[in-house]
């Protein structure tokens, strides 16, 4: 390895108070989405109103920790010196089965393998740092 | 009726050299191009009262329009910028174009220039957010993510992009001022290194130095200047806005909104169309445009670009000078000034020109199909 090369995990956001029981939860193997009292909707990511309703009563609920690809692409350009070792690797976009969609990977499985459809849970990943983040394997 | 009708032409354009170069600033871009501009339209560079910029992308700035100002040593009544990504350039236009309504300016530069080829190119390199823990770095990607769900939901095929980027470096190739001269075949660009997959290194434009300006005045002042005015015929926007995997459908751009706007105010359809000048970050976004133009029903882009349709002397020619894929990977403005070019018959007896032809679409847009804006250019008041 060369010195100086950034981990990966100086890309993880930094927990803040808005965000912990989202962190807590992926230490725990579980997902927790913000759920929203007024309109009964989910989102992500964390922010203090519900983006669908505008409503302040925004509450952290376990999530099922399911989703499926929507799309994805296989990186083979070496973009950040973080990801080197990766190269190729998936990343995809995951729709969750509570409805919000965010950007994450398929891992444990080789990334010409993914495709648009395939059912996914989380898995998280523990970076080198103690923080879990995100990431999603097969849901056979 | 739209009320702007044949009001409003552009009148002269001008460009710096295109791709590495190190000897202008990012300011120099700005100021030479509007320099060029103001020259092809026969104005002495204090006749310019208004001055409308989108703002360089590798590093942008506050209060830009005042300091490209200041660079000119001239004192507008009207500046500003729009934010819009690349979608502004057009956007600019319409401001433009309201400033001169509302009696706030005669005559209206705009401005687009930028050095991240030689220059600061820290925002085309950051990690978007918390998507650079998941390793998704730059546009490339992201629009790869596009391009994959309309392979899989319309079928559209590696063949179909490829004959884009063949099709659009055919035109750079009689072009001198083009970054990429040298004829491609399908062969080069299936066998050109993956970027971020379904994307070839051909699939996506090059960063580079450029500069670009358009002068906006009326029909009345034209007549007083040097070249016969390219009247500005439709006008539309449109903006998907939402960051990309939120949108209910990725395929579909914002050019899908501003195409209602567009033949509205044009008073024309796809059909009157002589030639288009599409914004090619990417080699899907022609065919995505095209779709929601309504040239074709949505997904039947991959087709249109088959048996050579989009060159110069075929059916539709498309980004006759080599558009962001080969001329310059500058975020659109050339697309508007090799637009007024064609319908000015500058390349009239070379095998660059559109012949006779009186109508264009032009097309703009920006971040990952968040923003677009589109144009009727004609040579012709209706």
């Amino acid at each position: 390895m060369t010195t100086g090369t950034s981990s990966r995990a100086d890309l993880l956001p930094e927990p803040t108070e808005l965000t912990n029981p989202f962190w807590d939860g992926l230490s725990e193997g579980k997902l927790r989405l913000q759920h929203c009292d007024d309109c009964d909707k989910y989102q992500y990511p964390a922010e203090t109103f519900c983006f669908h309703c505008g409503s302040l009563n925004v509450e952290w609920k376990d999530a099922s920790g399911k989703g499926e690809v929507h799309t994805f692409i296989t990186v083979h350009q070496r973009y950040h010196p973080a990801f080197a070792d990766l190269i190729p690797y998936n990343v995809s976009v995951i729709e969750l089965a509570e409805g919000p969609r965010l950007v994450s990977n398929v891992e444990s499985i080789a990334p010409e393998d993914v495709r648009i459809g395939m059912p996914v849970r989380i898995a998280p990943r523990e970076e080198s740092n103690g923080q879990y983040a995100i990431a999603f394997e097969r849901d056979e | 009726m739209w009320p702007f009708k044949n009001k409003y032409c552009i009148v002269g354009v001008g460009n710096t050299p295109y791709g590495r170069n190190p000897e202008l600033s990012q300011l120099g871009h700005n100021v030479m191009a509007i320099r060029e501009a103001a020259n092809d339209a026969g104005l002495k560079i204090d006749e310019i009262d208004g001055l409308m910029t989108k703002a360089p992308s590798s590093n942008f700035p506050m209060l830009w329009a005042p300091k490209v100002a200041e660079a000119l040593r001239i004192v507008p009544k009207v500046v500003g910028t729009i934010d819009q990504a690349g979608a502004s350039n057009i956007s600019l236009i319409m401001y433009a174009i309201a400033a001169i309504e509302l009696g706030q300016a005669d005559v209206v530069a705009c401005v687009y220039g930028d050095n991240p080829a030689t220059g600061d190119r820290a925002r085309y390199a950051r990690p978007r957010g918390e998507d650079a823990y998941a390793g998704l770095f730059g546009a490339p990607s992201a629009y790869s993510m596009v391009a994959r769900l309309h392979m899989e939901k319309y079928g559209t095929t590696h063949e179909q992009l490829g004959n884009v980027a063949v099709a659009h470096r055919h035109h750079a190739s009689m072009n001198p001022n083009a970054q990429f001269q040298d004829e491609i075949t399908l062969e080069d660009y299936h066998s050109s290194r993956w970027l971020a997959e379904p994307f070839h290194l051909l699939d996506c434009c090059p960063v580079s130095d450029s500069g670009a300006a358009w002068i906006v005045t009326t029909e009345a002042r034209a007549k007083d200047l040097k070249q016969k005015p390219i009247y500005i015929r439709g006008l539309g926007q449109g903006h998907t806005s939402w960051d990309f995997f939120r949108r209910t459908d990725m395929t579909v751009s914002g050019a899908k909104v501003a195409s209602e706007s567009l033949w509205r105010t044009a008073e024309m359809s796809p059909s009157d169309v002589d030639f288009c000048e599409l914004y090619d970050c990417f080699t899907v976004v022609p065919l995505i445009t095209l779709e929601d133009y309504g040239f074709v029903k949505k997904g039947e882009g991959g087709s249109f670009y088959e048996d050579k349709r989009t060159w110069i002397g075929g059916e539709l020619p498309i980004n006759t000078s080599g558009g962001l894929l080969s001329e310059t990977g500058m975020p659109g403005p050339h697309l508007i000034l090799e637009g007024v070019r064609q319908l000015r018959h500058e390349y009239v007896e070379t095998p660059r020109q559109v012949e006779g032809c009186e109508v264009g679409l032009i097309t703009q847009q920006g971040g990952i199909m968040t923003t677009h804006a589109g144009m009727i250019l004609s040579n012709q008041p209706s």
